[in-house]
């Protein structure tokens, strides 16, 4: 497959990509000609149930998901893996099943293990 | 003004304003969250954003005025806050015990309808804020009912005033047969009837949506504990102290307006969570239906009885009697201007709100204006427990906290 | 991968079609797609606006109200009139807000998700078979990796606002999507093993001519359908935007049309969502299971279908209250994800050693779900003892008068 295929069917979606924001673009600007604007000090103040806020949004934020995005991350992975198996594996015959089968186990255990420790416990 | 102190701010927690101007703080609370994360760590209460002055402004009305304004602190039940004040006066003019019989029954049916209506409320918003909206308008379908009953009864929907010093403002209505509407042509007895007969299977709808829902549950059960221990301490009271094990009820403690002669459960359970204080008012809501049932029975043999008491010191003089004689004519308008005098002294009245002990204290110094008046109203207490519901939870939690312990702020800021 | 790389708009031009149309002008595009794209940006506008109209009039009925009523018959024109209400308001950006990222921030939202109806299998319409955009091969990839892509907007909206509300709700979305991105991708492998492609086309095709994957993997559709309404963020899964807690989350500085983009990418995902699940699960434009009633109307097979699930979503958001972010959590990993290795170990036995033990496996997943649903239940069931009762029963009342 050459290069040229791959922009014949891809760049499309570049192409699509701009009509969208050209859409988003237009529209916002019809908008802007409509809209009326008052600028002013209270209006453009942040919303925080009519309160003045203390300290910034910008706050420091504990998380407490930084384990589950590793895990996501490792799964995510090893889901692409398993998309061109997923298609051909048949044509590949019981090896290949049994190969991903004991792949699955492996992500499955690593599953497991993860649940086990804590991982997936919310704090 | 409540803050948190710099320091908490400087270790890198969010101080975050929720309320008041917040969909689901149920009026206009202003909680200050400090989060780690999602994590409520301290949560602290401020109120005031509704004060009105209510006490204040009864000390310049005089009694029978000032009526008026007890319907304005609860708004979502206002016949109740009537009632308490209603109820301190007449032990001021030691008339407690000359009530007519039909005026309390009355008295009683509508502070039960009155509960079931707040209740009512507590359940649409309690579910809202958990993100069901649809049992929100459920209940105020029956919510419509309640208030087409006050309205037939006292001429208005919320801010009825129907109870007076001595009895009731005026008998319930026997329905007008040449009315648009068909449910005014019905005369309260029955109108009450038909609400008291569809209500039950009401209660099992809102059940149905809610009480064995896994989200529901998940969201509810073992959130929002509070210990029987705590409870106390915070001097919670109504559902949300029986919700923690004690099961107190005004009505049974203290009673009024003959509520011993009547035959209901006090629901109470041990849990103290959310989900306990959910239970017991929808089964409080059932209860009061059965109240409101043996109202209803008693009313029939008390037609034609009458609905005020007959003391010169507060009742008025009879219609007829104002266009003849001179001494009525002047009894009448002294009465009018001036309004009642009790004697010098003090007086405190109880009763159980839909929302726990309502008490009003009244000092006379013998004018026509009471000294000073003042509520004990139990949102304000109950509020004060919230951060031990809400701190170690999260913030999705803090919505279902603020939800259950069902505050009204008129009544708390007053 | 195979070598099928059509670079019009329609899969099989009829030949009526005049050859300018078809002709590449930009890589593979041809006029016809762009004529195409022109028609998607409309069908969605017009759609949403639809949907929104729809949505107001299931939820007033659902809730014991009527919907919108006054403007147009049935209220029909409350949509429109909306639009042009917020075309006409003032746009507002907080004084402390990250301007260049608060205003770029909608077009990563309502892109990718335009982007992903590309691949949209509409089924056929008179002269024309088989609608799509573009008949990507590798259109279940396309799928998981767009679509994530409004993460990135989301978070961009709610950092830039300088709002403490939107910084917690785009932590939270990020959160619901990292959860239910792994589920939804196992139970589109599922689909992918059952139709050896990953193709959309081709997945409606290995449906039409064996069955609905709906009931080849009833588990994959569950799993992709509450996967799905979580990436959506709709109610019961809205924690991302949840109104009674943080207030419109992420939105929550937006005004004017610049919200209302927002507005337009969640309910035009509700619509590319239903339609993936249609295409995915329920045999595209197939009218029945095995029956290819006139494939010339496929559109409206596909749109009755799709209109059905849109519906069912809505039903979901006015009937389930909302989840808590652990528990949105704990749904995902531990019970979705299983289940939907589970699913695609099943798939594979089919392909592999025929329909009787995956049938027979099948079954034994069902039963054991269940069984596990069963025993879930059972543990929260209220207790019995949760309520008690003090009776304050008087010698006086009577007891006739009990209730």
């Amino acid at each position: 497959m050459t290069v040229d295929v791959y922009a014949a069917v891809y760049t499309p979606v570049i192409v699509a990509a701009v009509v969208g924001v050209l859409f988003i673009a237009s529209t916002l600007f019809v908008a802007n000609l409509l809209a009326p604007r008052i600028r002013g000090r209270t209006k453009e103040a942040i919303y925080e149930c009519g309160m003045q806020p203390i300290g910034q949004g910008w706050s420091q934020m504990n998380l407490r998901y930084y384990l589950y995005a590793f895990v996501f991350l490792i799964f995510e992975i090893e889901a692409i893996f398993l998309f061109p198996w997923a298609v051909v594996f048949r044509r590949l015959g019981p090896f290949a099943f049994w190969e991903m089968m004991l792949f699955l186990a492996m992500l499955l255990f690593g599953l497991a293990y993860a649940w086990r420790k804590g991982v997936l416990q919310w704090e | 003004m409540v803050m948190l102190s710099e320091t908490q701010t400087e270790s890198g927690r969010m101080i975050l304003n929720m309320g008041p101007q917040h969909p689901s703080t149920h009026g206009v609370l202003r909680l200050l969250l400090e989060l780690e994360g999602e994590e409520v760590v301290n949560c602290v209460p401020d109120i005031g954003f509704l004060h009105t002055g209510i006490e204040k402004t009864m000390e310049s009305r005089n009694y029978h005025q000032a009526i008026v304004l007890t319907d304005r602190t609860d708004y979502l039940s206002p016949l109740t806050n009537n009632l308490s004040y209603i109820l301190a006066c007449e032990k001021l003019f030691g008339i407690e015990q000359d009530i007519p019989v039909r005026a309390h029954v009355i008295r009683v049916i509508m502070c039960e309808l009155s509960r079931i209506g707040s209740h009512l409320i507590w359940l649409g918003t309690q579910a809202l804020d958990l993100g069901a909206s649809t049992v929100f308008l459920y209940c105020w379908r029956e919510r419509e009912q309640i208030l087409s009953i006050n309205e037939a009864v006292s001429g208005v929907r919320m801010m009825t005033s129907y109870f007076r010093i001595g009895g009731l403002s005026a008998d319930v209505n026997r329905g007008d047969p040449k009315a648009d509407n068909p449910a005014d042509r019905l005369s309260f007895e029955d109108r009450v009837a038909e609400f008291v007969r569809i209500m039950p299977g009401r209660v099992d709808e809102y059940e149905l949506l809610l009480s064995r829902n896994p989200i529901f549950m998940d969201r509810t059960r073992g959130v929002g504990t509070i210990t029987k221990e705590d409870a106390v301490r915070y001097a919670f009271t109504g559902p949300c102290l029986r919700a923690s094990g004690i099961p107190l009820d005004m009505r049974v403690a203290y009673p009024y307006c003959g509520y011993e002669q009547y035959d209901f459960d006090v629901p109470f359970s041990n849990e103290g969570d959310v989900y306990a204080r959910y239970m017991v008012r929808l089964r409080e809501m059932r209860e009061s239906v059965k109240i409101i049932r043996q109202g209803l029975e008693k009313l029939r043999g008390l037609e034609g009885q009458p609905i005020r008491i007959d003391d010169p010191r507060i009742a008025f003089p009879k219609r007829d009697k104002i266009h003849t004689s001179m001494e009525s004519l002047i009894h009448h308008f002294k009465l009018v201007s001036e309004g009642p005098v009790p004697p010098a002294g003090e007086a405190y009245a109880v009763v159980e709100s839909p929302r726990g002990e309502l008490g009003t204290y009244v000092f006379s110094d013998g004018s026509n204006k009471p000294h000073r008046v003042r509520f004990r109203g139990p949102g304000f207490y109950n509020l004060q427990g919230l951060p031990r519901l809400t701190n170690g939870r999260m913030v999705a939690d803090v919505v279902a906290c603020i939800g259950s312990i069902d505050i009204v702020l008129g009544e708390i800021d007053r | 991968m195979s070598t099928e790389t059509p670079a019009a708009a329609l899969l099989d031009p009829p030949s009526w079609m005049p050859g300018v149309l078809i002709a590449p002008i930009i890589g593979g595009f041809s006029l016809a797609d762009f004529l195409g794209l022109f028609a998607l940006l409309n069908f969605i506008l017009f759609f949403v606006m639809f949907e929104i109209w729809l949505e107001r009039k299931v939820a007033g009925h659902i809730q014991l109200r009527r919907g919108p009523l006054h403007v147009g018959p049935h209220g029909a024109l409350q949509s429109p009139a909306d639009v042009l209400k917020l075309l006409t308001k003032e746009d507002l950006m907080p004084a402390i807000a990250d301007r260049r990222i608060f205003r770029i921030a909608p077009y990563l939202v309502f892109v990718p998700v335009f982007l992903t109806f590309l691949i949209i299998p509409w089924g056929g319409l008179g002269p024309l078979q088989n609608i799509v955009l573009r008949p990507f091969d590798l259109a279940l990839v396309y799928l998981v990796a767009i679509p994530a892509l409004q993460a990135i907007g989301i978070v961009m909206a709610g950092w830039s606002s300088g709002n403490k509300y939107a910084l917690l709700g785009s932590a939270r979305f990020v959160a619901q999507l990292i959860s239910y991105e792994l589920p939804m991708v196992v139970s589109l492998l599922g689909v992918a093993v059952m139709a050896e492609s990953l193709s959309l086309t081709r997945v409606v095709d290995v449906q039409r001519e064996t069955l609905w994957f709906i009931f080849l993997q009833p588990i994959g559709f569950v799993i992709f359908f509450i996967a799905s309404m979580a990436e959506m963020s709709r109610t019961p899964f809205d924690i991302a935007i949840a109104e009674s807690e943080i207030v419109g989350g992420p939105f929550i500085e937006y005004s004017g049309m610049r919200w209302g983009i927002f507005f337009l990418a969640e309910f035009a995902a509700v619509f590319l969502n239903a339609a993936l699940a249609v295409a995915l699960f329920m045999g595209g434009w197939q009218f029945l299971p095995g029956l290819d009633l006139l494939p010339e109307l496929g559109v409206f097979w596909f749109f009755g279908k799709t209109m059905t699930l849109i519906v069912v979503i809505q039903w979901a958001r006015f009937t389930l209250p909302r989840l808590r972010i652990d528990q949105l959590m704990d749904l995902a990993w531990k019970a979705l994800l299983p289940a939907g290795f589970v699913n695609l170990i099943l798939s594979a036995v089919y392909q592999m050693y025929g329909f009787l033990p995956f049938a027979i496996g099948l079954g034994l997943t069902l039963v054991g779900l269940a069984l596990l649903l069963l025993a879930y239940r059972n543990q929260r069931r209220p207790i019995p003892g949760g309520i008690q009762l003090v009776s304050v029963a008087r010698p006086s009342a009577e007891p006739a008068a009990m209730g």
